[in-house]
């Protein structure tokens, strides 16, 4: 350990509170080094030195002078009915909370309620659904056959005789 | 004798005469603490009782979790901290219209003796409010309050090395600001 670290470590030395190892290091640096000998002497001098700021005496008054001021702020924390009523200011943040939930509940209903006037989907878009629906149906099946309903028809076929219209 | 936590809780529960022996207890300590923090004689009784009347309006909320003393000096703290900031806010108008230095009573003959603990009382505070805040308070309440390192630690919300550390720097710092009060080499003989 060189001056450095043995300075570092040196308000712990001083305290006590180093193991036993660190200690006989400082011990032993301690024993051919005159500047952290000196630098060791001042710290604990500094210590005893911070000392000297001698204590003050409270005067002898103060726990009772403590109640009295207690009960002063006490009475200041109880205003009359006027006081009460001056301390009733608006609550912004529940108004504002009031608000939301009510403007939130009129969009709900706005949206999700029946509306009569404007229908959207008739009867007759119900049935160029059905129609497309077997369309989709009938292409999906992928057979010559059912497919042949709807064209090209070759002329050299025998349309008359068994043609399978499944 | 009954634990500080008892009587905190005892005050709690609307037993005032609790709270008075607490004060009892730690009311010196307390006002020691903000007085080496303000130097100041006379405010340190005000603002001490600025930090109970916290503490016991904070009662009813009180949780025995930390230590008393821990809590009470955590307060005392930021107590201190408020004012010293608030009062160097307004140094600078102060020291325009203030004297040069404090007047004595003529009329008493002062020691040397006092003239000396005077001056030293000063030199101290000035050297230790030119400590940062952290190392400050680690060696005012380790040194002068005799709290412990983890009691400290608990107050700083750090870590027991911190504060060590803390109180090292500090220390360090003080030697040389305080150099001319401490013996020098060649008086050792060295
Ligand atoms: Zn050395």
């Amino acid at each position: 350990m060189d001056c450095k670290d043995i300075k570092e470590i040196l308000t712990q030395y001083s305290l006590d509170d180093l193991g036993q190892v660190e200690k006989v290091g400082v011990e032993r640096h301690l024993e051919g080094c005159r500047e952290c000998k000196m630098f060791l002497s001042q710290s604990q001098e500094l210590w005893s030195l911070l000392d000297t700021w001698e204590e003050i005496e409270p005067g002898g008054k103060f726990v009772s002078n403590f109640w009295d001021k207690a009960s002063i702020e006490e009475t200041k924390l109880q205003p009359g009915f006027l006081g009460k009523l001056r301390n009733l200011k608006p609550n912004w943040s529940l108004a504002g909370a009031m608000a939301s939930i009510f403007l939130v509940s009129v969009l709900t209903f706005a949206v999700f309620s029946p509306d009569t006037t404007n229908t959207l989907f008739t009867s007759a878009d119900e049935q160029d659904e059905l129609i497309l629906m077997e369309l989709d149906d009938a292409l999906s099946r992928e057979t010559a056959d059912v497919l042949s309903i709807y064209g090209p028809w070759d002329d050299t076929l025998d349309v008359s005789g068994n043609g399978d219209m499944n | 004798m009954e634990s500080d936590i008892e009587l905190m809780l005892r005050t709690k529960a609307g037993d005032d005469s609790a709270f008075s022996e607490l004060m009892n207890r730690h009311y010196k300590g307390v006002l020691n603490y903000i007085y080496r923090f303000t130097n100041l004689r006379e405010n340190s009784e005000d603002l001490a009782q600025e930090v109970f009347l916290r503490v016991y309006r904070s009662a009813k909320q009180y949780r025995p979790e930390a230590k008393f003393t821990t809590w009470l000096y955590k307060i005392a703290t930021n107590v201190s901290l408020t004012y010293v900031k608030k009062k160097n806010k307004n140094v600078s108008l102060d020291e325009m219209n203030e004297n040069t230095g404090e007047v004595e009573d003529s009329g008493v003959e002062i020691s040397d003796d006092i003239i000396y603990r005077k001056e030293i009382k000063n030199v101290i505070f000035s050297a230790m409010e030119s400590l940062p805040e952290r190392e400050k308070i680690a060696i005012m309440l380790c040194k002068y309050e005799g709290l412990s390192y983890e009691e400290t630690a608990s107050v700083l919300e750090c870590t027991v090395g911190a504060v060590k550390a803390y109180v090292h720097r500090g220390r360090m710092k003080l030697i040389s600001k305080l150099k001319p009060y401490l013996t020098e080499e060649e008086e050792y003989g060295l």
